[in-house]
């Protein structure tokens, strides 16, 4: 679907669901649920627990938001998945909280014992959380997407060689930020 | 956890497999269903919070006709003031009429008042014009000729018809 039809169509869907149409809103959903749940797996590093939860604030606020999007700025899919970013920060950021109050607990109670430390799904998710939004979406594209290196630089307008030089710094930067 | 030294240029493997977590097939979602009922919920109650405020709306247009009528009512009802029912009622375009004591009215300025107040404040077409005819029978020339500027628009009219029918008269005899 070229870009004028695909704001066209965003547009009456936006419409309809602000008028109160159920039917619209199914169909929205039914479209973008399923690439928006891998995303947000993906994001919380597999943890499907957490990505349940996330996914489901997700749409209630884009729901609640829905006169806010502009088929204009940008596709609905991709609004829901600036969403869902803020909702999973939100989230880090409060299990972030939860883990230091209860480190500071446990370690009050038993100083030598060793300190408890996030699990490896939860390193992935702030990971991508912490990188650029540039890194995250190539590497989006790369492992989530299952494109080539040419297949993206074509969607992005780029060539092949920016694209594997992006790839290559985007690597890096979830490396470097992993391992802090 | 450290990852291995990274080879730039080359794919790595460590970095690969952590960012290809979460990935592959999700398989059916168990919140599918109930996130959608929710957000349908969302849908349905904002509907019906439009509908309650258009209703609102409409109610509150209704009352304020209501209480517009209303004011307008009591308006017309409201009693004269004892100045004005001294005064005499003023003629059929409002201008005063001159005041003459009930007792000095003759009959055909009589025959004349109940012509107006037939007209102007029953509505009474009929009986207004059976009154006019007659005060114009009884009226002279001099008083149907006073004041053209106090007659209603139904006396007016029968006086232009009624001179039309002199002059077609006259033109006829001659």
């Amino acid at each position: 679907m070229d870009s004028a039809a695909r704001v066209e169509r965003e547009r009456l869907l936006r419409r309809a669901v602000l008028g109160g149409d159920e039917g619209a809103w199914r169909t929205w959903y039914d479209e973008a649920f399923d690439a928006l749940y891998a995303y947000i797996l993906w994001r919380c590093g597999g943890r499907h627990d957490q990505a349940d939860e996330v996914a489901q604030e997700t749409w209630l606020t884009a729901v609640r938001r829905i006169r806010r999007f502009d088929p204009d700025r940008g596709s609905f899919a991709a609004w829901l998945r600036g969403l869902a970013a803020n909702v999973l920060r939100h989230h880090l950021r409060r299990r972030s909280r939860q883990w230091k109050r209860e480190e500071a607990a446990k370690s009050a109670e038993t100083a030598l014992s060793p300190q408890p430390q996030p699990d490896h799904a939860d390193r992935i998710a702030a990971t991508l959380d912490a990188v650029s939004e540039r890194h995250e979406a190539v590497l989006r594209a790369k492992y989530l997407d299952g494109l080539s290196v040419a297949e993206i630089a074509a969607r992005w307008n780029e060539t092949p060689k920016a694209i594997e030089s992006l790839l290559t710094r985007a690597r890096q930067a979830f490396r470097e930020l992993f391992e802090k | 956890m450290t990852l291995g030294p990274n080879d730039h240029g080359q794919c790595d493997e460590p970095v690969d497999a952590l960012l290809r977590t979460g990935t592959g097939p999700c398989g059916v979602s168990p919140i599918r269903e109930t996130t959608l009922a929710r957000t349908i919920g969302v849908i349905r109650f904002r509907r019906h919070v439009r509908k309650c405020i258009l209703a609102a709306s409409l109610a509150g247009c209704y009352a304020a006709g209501l209480a517009t009528a209303g004011l307008q009512t009591r308006a017309r009802h409201e009693a004269p003031s004892p100045q004005a029912a001294r005064s005499p009622s003023p003629g059929p375009r409002g201008l005063p009429r001159p005041a003459v004591a009930p007792a000095r009215l003759s009959r055909e300025e009589i025959v004349r008042r109940d012509a107006d107040r037939s007209l102007l404040e029953r509505g009474d077409v009929k009986k207004a014009t059976r009154q006019y005819a007659l005060y114009l029978k009884l009226a002279s020339a001099d008083q149907r000729a006073s004041s053209p500027e106090q007659d209603s628009w139904l006396l007016m009219a029968l006086k232009d018809a009624r001179s039309r029918e002199l002059k077609h008269d006259r033109v006829k005899q001659d």
